[in-house]
């Protein structure tokens, strides 16, 4: 594989929005989430962080989901200082996702319970739909290349920046907009209290490669704007994707992300596929465990990769197997892996690099 | 490089395989009927899958069922059938339906009393198509569910020949399937786009679409793997464009912008002009919308005699199968050498330049075009080729 170039970040989740935020969230570490009113914890973004009149302009009446996932596009964007003159014909849009709207679509099957199958609310049903926020990134950057929505509860990221790199190396497009997106809703924090073990403390511990691990759920997205145009790297590259059953990592990586976000069963794989004592870290306890969170690990490699700090992990719960930073750290970093796994037995693996 | 489809499976009110299809089209016959798979008060004739009965997975999960039905049927077609567990496969499937939660009972009862029993939830996690048909077989690839809106399983094919292309696998299993259900029943019904009679795309009096369900799977080689098993190739699919218009959530751009630029990638990709396309098999909703701008843009770019169709009227929209549905209906035109009538099409549109075949048309050319337009400014077009009746018809 070519190096795919990350050439813009843009960020938000509970911790606020932009680059600046999510860093000094790494630094500042965790911070209790926050209950709902009945009660159940979440890392839920902040609506001011999702209130911006300049990017939301043309998109003002997207729902919630539509805003978050337009907002971390845009920034993605601002960070390259890209203009829609060089978006228009060149740029593809990928949005990938575990949930999607689906609080939308609650609320558009609410209308069906409460007022009656004629009377729903259009605009809500346009919303409901899957591909409604990548359209509505497409409508505010002004987008006419590919623009896919893709739903996997496992390693859609993954997936999705796979095809990012296909389309550029086809030559269909000369940059991609990559990312993932996903949201909190009551009725899904129902559905996870019944089906996940919630950690009540608020304290996950990703590290511990647990067999039950605990989860707070968290919301959020970020995007990556990537090119195989070296002139245009801003922070470093994607350099190898692989993802599959037998697939493996690398053994020259100078850290291991683990996306142990506490939603997909046991994590004691991550002993097998993470060399013992191996410098690891892990960071869902900052913003949350979400189906789609490699995006955010990528995110937070990519900007240890440019700074060369390790940032350190939140631990609550001695006997990790690896090597932990609970300070950061600054240290050479050349090459970063981020891990994740799902229930199936599958893997994935994305190797990114400082330089080339 | 040459993309082969060596097998298909289809599914779909039209019929449940490729000669009741065939004998339907021929026949001219619509099969369809108000809802029966769940009561509603919307009265609006749909186009079910009459009495299917295989239940590959939990009975709530009619998509992924319908889905694995085509499946069979078409590995079945590509001699593949028991050839393929443990092998590097790629698994790209449309739908719009099967990718969300949206259980009525379960939320019904969530609504009233804040909580529900957690089956419909299990089941839905089961359900993404792509994971599934992986588990389903024991392969092991890319694997991608795409939630294009009505452009899904069109992007889905792009996306498999694209996997290909970039060597990521030597076969790719692609398509969609979408059930009925109450979320786009209610939805459409919302937007005033839903006919309270029989569809007729492209026709003056058109006044709507009729929703339908159904499944599409195309099993895709590399010449490599052609050779290597023998395989037949049924058509090659030769190029693929997926565009946004950029311009609005529900409506198309009245210009076609996307689609002129889909086409054009597609028509490119393939290196092939306008001219050398034998005939179209257009999305064609039956919406005012849609097929304005779709007949608006199929004369500028072919001009007003070219071939053209919408086969909407034997299946109704079938959401994120149609593309899928729409790429197999072409490729059994090409084979047989004839596209049906477009169903309900009766008056031309003074406001559309050309207009759909009004019977059982003869073809003689090679080249298709497939067209899917979406909500959200989706635009995807396949071009697909007869191969040539020589050597391995690479």
């Amino acid at each position: 594989m070519k190096p795919l170039f990350i050439a813009g970040i843009g960020i938000v989740c509970a911790r606020g929005r932009g680059l600046d935020q999510f860093e000094k969230a790494l630094q500042e570490g965790w911070v209790a989430p926050t209950p709902s009113k009945e009660g159940r914890l979440a890392y839920r973004i902040a609506d001011a962080d999702l209130m911006d009149r300049h990017a939301l302009k043309d998109v003002r009446r997207a729902d919630r989901f539509g805003r978050l996932t337009v907002l971390a596009a845009h920034d993605a964007l601002s960070d390259n200082g890209v203009g829609p003159e060089t978006v228009r014909p060149a740029t593809g849009i990928i949005v990938a996702t575990a949930f999607g709207s689906h609080a939308t679509t609650f609320k558009f099957l609410d209308g069906v319970i409460d007022y009656g199958e004629g009377n729903v609310s259009p605009t809500t049903f346009a919303h409901s739909i899957h591909n409604s926020a990548a359209s509505y990134i497409a409508g505010a950057i002004g987008c006419q290349g590919p623009t896919v929505t893709v739903t996997s509860f496992s390693f859609s990221f993954q997936q999705a920046l796979l095809l990012a790199y296909v389309w550029l190396q086809e030559g269909r497009v000369q940059q991609v907009l990559v990312g993932v997106s996903e949201e909190c809703s009551t009725p899904m924090e129902y559905i996870c209290a019944q089906k996940l073990s919630m950690a009540a403390d608020g304290k996950m511990n990703p590290l511990s490669c647990l067999d039950q691990p605990k989860v707070v759920l968290g919301e959020g997205s970020v995007f990556f704007l990537v090119t195989l145009d070296e002139g245009q790297k801003k922070y470093g590259a994607f350099s190898e994707i692989r993802i599959g059953k037998e697939v493996q990592g690398w053994a020259d990586v100078d850290l291991s992300i683990l996306s142990a976000h506490g939603m997909g069963g046991s994590e004691k794989i991550y002993e097998s596929v993470v060399k013992k004592e191996a410098p690891a870290a892990a960071y869902s306890g900052i913003y949350g465990g979400m189906l789609t969170s490699g995006a955010f690990e990528c995110a937070a490699a990519a900007l240890m990769l440019k700074h060369q700090v390790r940032y350190a992990s939140p631990v609550f719960q001695a006997g990790s197997p690896f090597k932990v930073d609970e300070k950061a750290v600054r240290a050479p970093l050349q090459a970063i892996q981020c891990v994740a796994h799902h229930c199936d037995g599958k893997r994935a693996f994305i190797k990114m690099v400082s330089s080339c | 490089m040459k993309i082969a489809v060596t097998g298909l499976g289809l599914m779909s009110a039209a019929g449940q395989n490729e000669t009741v299809t065939l004998d339907n089209f021929n026949a001219g016959q619509r099969h369809a009927g108000p809802v029966s798979l769940f009561p509603s008060e919307i009265q609006a004739p749909v186009f079910e899958v009459k009495n299917f009965a295989r239940n590959y997975f939990p009975a709530r999960l009619r998509t992924l069922n319908l889905c694995l039905a085509a499946l069979e049927e078409a590995l079945q077609n590509a001699g593949l059938e028991k050839a393929l567990r443990g092998k590097r496969i790629g698994v790209a499937m449309g739908t719009t339906i099967g990718s969300i939660l949206n259980d009525f009972e379960f939320y019904r009862k969530y609504h009233e009393k804040g909580s529900a029993p957690m089956d419909a939830v299990n089941a839905y996690l089961q359900g993404n198509l792509a994971s599934a048909i992986h588990a389903f077989l024991g392969t092991d690839g890319p694997s991608m569910t795409v939630v294009n809106a009505c452009a899904s399983s069109t992007d889905a094919i792009g996306i498999a020949m694209s996997w290909m292309k970039s060597g990521l696998c030597d076969i790719a299993l692609a398509g969609g399937a979408d059930e009925m259900s109450r979320i786009p029943l209610c939805g459409f019904n919302s937007l005033g786009i839903l006919s309270r009679t029989l569809s007729a795309p492209f026709d003056r009096d058109r006044n709507g679409l009729n929703l339908g369900e159904g499944a599409a799977v195309l099993v895709l080689e590399n010449e490599d793997s052609v050779q290597k098993r023998g395989a037949t190739t049924r058509a090659l699919i030769r190029g693929y464009g997926t565009c946004n218009d950029a311009y609005h959530l529900t409506s198309p751009d009245p210009q076609g912008a996307g689609l002129i630029n889909a086409i054009t990638r597609a028509l490119g990709e393939a290196e092939l002009p306008p001219p050398e396309i034998t005939f179209i098999n257009a999305h064609g909703t039956g919406t005012q919308d849609n097929d304005a701008v779709e007949g608006l843009v199929l004369s500028r770019l072919f001009g007003p005699k070219i071939k053209f169709l919408s086969t909407k009227g034997y299946t109704g929209h079938t959401l994120g199968a149609a593309g899928g549905l729409e790429a197999c209906f072409s490729i059994l035109a090409l084979e047989n050498g004839w596209i049906p009538a477009s169903a309900g099409f009766q008056n031309q549109d003074a406001g559309i330049p050309l207009a759909p075949v009004r019977e059982r048309t003869t073809i003689q050319g090679r080249f298709a075009l497939s067209t899917s337009l979406g909500f959200g400014g989706c635009n995807a077009a396949l071009l697909i080729e007869r191969p040539k009746k020589t050597g391995l018809g690479l």
